[in-house]
C-alpha cells in the first residue's frame, strides 16, 4: 500500500490539496482524461459552498468529483492509476467484462471522498467537453476543470434546487471566459 | 473503493461519517484555503492569456 492510502487510514491525512494533487498526478502520469467536475469546479468560476447531499444536507465530508472517459482504455488507466495510489481496485481490473459507462466509483479518505463518473447528466460527449477544459497548474501539477460554459450545461439539466442557485451565480459571475 | 452502477445509486449511498474527532472547522478553513489556491491560479492563467493575446 503506498503513503497516500497508508495516511489516510492511519488517520494523519494529507491536506485537501496534497491529497487531491497526489490523485491528479497519479492521473495524469497513467494518461488518464478526466475532468474535475462539481462543487470544486463551482469554486473557481462561481464561490466555494461546502458539498451538498442528495437529502440536500451539508455533507460532513467534501467530494471531488471527477468525470472519467468511459472508453474500455481510458477505464483501465483509472483503474491502474488509482491502484498506484494504494487502492485496492484488484476486484474490477481481474474483471471480464467490464462495463465502463456503469461504472460509478467512490474512494473514501479520513477527511473528503472522491467520485469518479463515467457520465455527466446534460453533458453527452466527454471527448467535446475535454477540448473544451480549463488546466491549472498547481504545484507543477496540471488539473484538467470542465469548462465554465459545460458546467452551466450541466447545472441546467439537473436542475435541483443548488444547481439553480449555483447557475444564478455562475451566470452573474465576472469571469467571460468559456 | 466502492463500485456503482449509477449516478443516483452513488449519490444516494451512505459514506462514512467524518470522524468525530476532527477538527470540522480546521477542516472547512482549509478547504476554503484549497479552493482559494484553485480561484487565483484560474486568475493567473487568465492573465498570462490576456497578457499574451496583447
Amino acid at each position: 500500500m503506498n503513503d497516500l492510502t497508508e495516511n489516510f487510514l492511519v488517520g494523519t491525512p494529507y491536506s485537501f490539496q496534497d491529497g487531491i494533487l497526489k490523485v491528479c498526478t497519479a492521473l495524469n502520469t497513467h494518461g488518464v482524461n478526466y475532468l474535475i467536475i462539481g462543487g470544486t469546479a463551482f469554486a473557481i468560476y462561481g464561490r466555494h459552498r461546502m458539498s451538498i447531499e442528495a437529502s440536500g444536507k451539508i455533507a460532513t465530508k467534501h467530494d471531488f468529483d471527477f468525470w472519467y472517459a468511459p472508453t474500455y482504455e481510458n477505464y483501465y488507466k483509472l483503474l491502474k492509476a488509482l491502484a498506484s495510489l494504494g487502492i485496492d481496485t484488484s476486484e474490477w481490473l481481474e474483471e471480464q467484462i467490464p462495463n465502463p459507462r456503469k461504472s460509478f466509483f467512490r474512494q473514501e479518505f479520513d477527511s473528503f471522498k472522491v467520485d469518479f463518473l463515467p457520465e455527466v447528466i446534460g453533458l453527452n460527449n466527454f471527448d467535446n467537453s475535454f477540448a473544451n477544459r480549463k488546466t491549472l497548474l498547481i504545484a507543477d501539477t496540471a488539473m484538467h476543470f470542465i469548462s465554465k460554459s459545460d458546467l452551466i450545461k450541466s447545472k441546467e439539466a439537473n436542475n435541483r434546487a443548488k444547481d439553480i442557485d449555483d447557475l444564478n451565480e455562475l451566470k452573474n459571475s465576472s469571469s467571460d471566459e468559456n | 473503493m466502492k463500485r456503482f452502477s449509477s449516478f443516483n445509486e452513488l449519490k444516494t449511498s451512505e459514506s462514512k461519517s467524518l470522524d468525530p474527532k476532527a477538527n470540522t472547522i480546521a477542516l472547512e478553513q482549509e478547504l476554503k484555503q484549497f479552493m482559494e489556491v484553485l480561484k487565483q491560479a484560474k486568475k493567473s492563467a487568465e492573465l498570462k492569456t490576456y497578457a499574451k493575446s496583447e
